[in-house]
């Protein structure tokens, strides 16, 4: 359990470090890198509320702080991500990009904040 | 919501600052590797510096608030792995400082040569792939790693 709490919490940590270099590089327009940035992102969010969900299932867990938290990482970053990754293509709303992924970060630290204080 | 819950949860938000602002400088000084040209490298370099700033930021506030946290807990930071955390995290905040150093002064010389006319360089490779600064970031983010299992496990 303790194993899987690690992986979550790293994984995160990913998650938020390739939104914060898709933002810098979308910011100085290097589409290429954003867009890859994005697509990482968007793979590892997937892979963190994976190991979110088996984690709470092992504990059994059901709190309102828990969905606040799905909700953010759903809604936020999962389709959020999927835009970031839209934006960063061949879009003519790429100007849109570098706002929306920084954004994203203000996203993911608001759901570890919530998953760390666990408010009631 | 009480205060140790706003206190463990800036916490822990500096510690992603921390951790995912190294990913993300070391995902850009990866990349400035695998490039020829000078210019396309220090522009990688450079795109490196609002990440390393989240580090530092990151790196003060869960120091901060982890130690008022020791004090309202009732912890000490004599217990074993609180000791081990707080010099892991000056081993972290020393490698990594070692390695931007290095990594500072290949930008300035990516910089130069641009500016000299763009061409490949075998002097900024070798900068790039110094086995001091590669060695420093590594282990830097070992240092972070460690932390994280201790912060987890709590020996």
């Amino acid at each position: 359990m303790k194993a899987l709490l690690f992986l979550h919490v790293l994984v995160a940590m990913a998650v938020v470090g390739e939104l914060i270099a898709a933002a810098v590089a979308a910011r100085f327009e290097l589409w290429d890198l954003a867009r890859r940035a994005a697509l990482a992102a968007l793979a590892t969010t997937i892979a963190a509320i994976g190991l979110g969900e088996g984690l709470a299932a092992d504990q059994g867990v059901h709190a309102g702080w828990l969905d606040a938290s799905r909700a953010l990482a759903g809604f936020g970053l999962l389709l959020g991500g999927a835009l970031l990754v839209v934006l960063t293509g061949p879009s003519r709303l790429r100007r849109l990009a570098a706002p929306t992924a920084a954004l994203l970060v203000l996203v993911g630290l608001a759901t570890a904040f919530v998953m760390a204080a666990k408010p009631s | 919501m009480a205060e140790t819950q706003w206190l463990v949860g800036f916490h822990l938000v500096g510690a992603f600052l921390f951790v995912s602002g190294g990913i993300a400088a070391g995902v850009l000084h990866a990349l400035a590797l695998r490039r020829e040209k000078s210019s396309e490298i220090a522009i990688l370099l450079r795109l490196t510096r609002p990440a390393v700033a989240l580090v530092g930021a990151g790196s003060l506030l869960t120091i901060a608030l982890g130690a008022a946290l020791v004090d309202r807990d009732g912890f000490s930071f004599g217990d074993g792995w609180i000791a081990a955390t707080l010099a892991l995290w000056f081993a972290s905040i020393v490698l990594g400082a070692v390695g931007g150093r290095s990594a500072r002064k290949s930008r300035y010389l990516a910089e130069r040569l641009a500016a000299e006319g763009d061409e490949s360089a075998d002097s900024l490779h070798r900068a790039l792939r110094n086995p001091v600064a590669r060695v420093s970031n590594y282990g830097s983010f070992l240092c972070l790693l460690a932390i994280l299992g201790l912060m987890v496990w709590k020996p």
